[in-house]
């Protein structure tokens, strides 16, 4: 999948500038940056649902646009309606709605895949549930069964971590990882820098621009995440981890004090490594 | 007990009223889901200017109340896409300036004042074959679109901007419901009354909505439950003497507070539960 050059946004507002991006089968990649940084438009753009300025994208050689490409699309929990009455089940098969749009039951083979997917995903003995009555990781376990349905060569997910507790991330992180394995490319939003986007081979930090791109442990620096978010963000290397101090406020109170009350008196990143 | 069936003009409306109520659970499902209750009640009263406009210009009563119901559908949904403009704010000047438009005319051409309170507050006593033929029409042409369309508009009124990241066309299935939503409420006109029919469209699937999770069981339990309040409410009517449009009303909010506390008694509110905060509905919590 390669973005070349790619100015994108909604209604002639530019929302991505200049983008130039390639993405490999098999890479694992996590998208940075404030929000309103371009992060959910960029996904939308491999998507096809953008408004191209400039630029192009193409996913196997073709525009998205033309052709709708074989990907997985997991949105935000916050954008769920959980009041819709769904059941696990009704939401998983709408990821099979175009397999055989005009008939208003399923196929059994489509049945079967999803019933396959959700056991795969540990959600089967729920698919008679509401979608409201499940835990934060079983309802994201839903969505991504609702992408995987299709058998998407790419998954793209759209802070699939936010408002989650930390067990119900790590099983999220672990289930991306294994999905990885098995040869599914996977683009994700975070905003989450130490506990997921430090763990991703690579990460791309982004402000309505790339502003780096490439492993963690070589983007992570403090002047590109000075550019990115706008704020101190101190870098520490220890034991093998690159870790990111985010306390740009304690900072900022700090400065105004004065040197003395400044527990880190060097500005810059401090480094342990071993 | 049977004395109202041996009038014809009763077994008319008795027939209307049922398909109309029917039909407006149907489509209320979508009106409700997609939380668009507010464009059902603009509908109808833009509907209200479509039909005087047609009168006027000795057009179909209902292609051109149906023209120009789905052509002002389409003016809200273009407009609304203005994110300068909200979406009430739309509805508000579209739908409230084309019934404006109505009393306009009605008001210049006073000679067929009369004719119009039916539209406005439902008249049993005015439906005629034409307009039970109408009515059939338009709920075997929804009834086929709803099954045929079943899992795109489902999709759409889950989540329509990830419904179109997935493929569905969805400018092409909303143009397909507010068309079906327009001719809906032109021909329910006539029974229900433009002041009326909002209510027809929404107490049906809300009521339904309290009673089931399943949005198949809600769409037969909604149709099901419009059908009933349009039986109902008309048989009322002749022993009470009231309005056909506001005995079916009324009849419909009754079942929806037997709906609330069989609800209640159950101690299962779906909806209540699934508005519950994004932190516990998302993840703070684990079973």
């Amino acid at each position: 999948m390669q973005l070349t050059g790619l100015t994108c946004g909604y209604e002639g507002r530019v929302a991505l500038s200049d983008v130039t991006l390639t993405i490999m089968p098999g890479d694992f990649l996590g998208l940075l940056g404030p929000s309103g940084s371009g992060k959910t438009t960029l996904l939308r753009s491999i998507l096809g649902v953008v408004d191209v300025y400039q630029g192009q994208v193409l996913v196997e050689g073709i525009s998205p646009e033309k052709r709708r490409p074989r990907a997985g699309y997991v949105p935000q929990l916050e954008t769920i309606d959980w009041s819709f009455p769904v059941t696990v089940q009704e939401a998983v098969m709408m990821g099979h709605t175009m397999s055989n749009p005009f008939l208003p039951w399923h196929r059994r083979s489509d049945v079967r895949v999803a019933a396959e997917i959700m056991d795969r995903l540990g959600i089967g003995h729920l698919a008679q549930r509401h979608i409201s009555e499940l835990s934060g990781g079983q309802q994201q376990r839903v969505f991504l069964a609702r992408a995987l349905v299709s058998s998407p060569r790419l998954l793209l997910l759209d802070e699939p971590t936010a408002g989650v507790d930390i067990k119900t991330r790590d099983d999220v992180m672990h289930l991306l990882h294994d999905l990885n394995h098995q040869g599914v490319a996977i683009v994700m939003t975070t905003h989450e820098i130490n506990a997921v986007a430090a763990h991703l081979p690579s990460v791309v930090c982004l402000n309505t621009r790339v502003l780096a791109a490439g492993p963690p442990e070589e983007v992570f620096t403090p002047e590109i995440l000075k550019l990115t978010y706008g704020a101190d963000m101190p870098v520490i290397h220890h034991d093998g981890l690159t870790l990111v101090a985010e306390r740009p406020h304690l900072r900022a109170r700090n400065a105004r004090r004065g040197p003395l009350h400044d527990p880190d008196t060097s500005g810059h990143a401090e480094d342990h490594r071993a | 007990m049977l004395e109202p069936f041996q009038y014809e003009f009763f077994v008319r409306g008795l027939l209307a009223a049922t398909m109309a109520g029917g039909l407006c659970g149907l489509i209320g499902v979508y009106v409700v889901l997609r939380r668009m209750a507010y464009i059902g009640h603009g509908l109808s009263h833009a509907v209200f200017g479509g039909a005087v406009v047609s009168y006027v210009m000795s057009l179909n009563f209902f292609v051109g109340a149906s023209i120009w119901g789905f052509l002002s559908a389409l003016l809200i949904t273009l407009t609304t896409r203005k994110r300068t403009i909200g979406a009430d704010a739309a509805i508000g000047i579209i739908t409230t300036a084309s019934f404006a438009l109505g009393i306009a005319l009605i008001s210049r051409y006073k000679t067929f004042t009369r004719s119009f309170d039916a539209a406005l507050f439902g008249n049993i006593l005015g439906v005629s074959t034409g307009d039970l033929v109408a009515i059939a029409f338009v709920t075997v042409a929804a009834i086929i679109v709803v099954i045929v369309g079943y899992k795109l508009f489902l999709f759409t009124a889950f989540d329509a901007d990830v419904a179109r990241v997935y493929g569905v066309p969805t400018a092409w299935v909303e143009a397909a419901f507010s068309l079906i939503l327009a001719a809906t409420i032109v021909v329910s006109m006539q029974v229900l009354g433009v002041t009326l029919i909002a209510a027809a469209i929404v107490i049906p699937p809300i009521s339904a909505r309290l009673l089931t999770d399943s949005f198949k069981r809600m769409i037969l339990l909604s149709t099901g439950i419009g059908a009933f309040c349009g039986l109902g409410g008309i048989y009322i009517s002749y022993f009470i003497d009231v309005s056909s449009g506001a005995t079916v009303v009324l009849f419909s909010a009754a079942l929806f507070v037997l709906a609330l506390v069989y609800n209640s008694v159950k101690g299962k509110l779906p909806a209540a539960k699934a508005r519950r905060p994004l932190g516990k509905a998302s993840g703070l919590r684990d079973k």
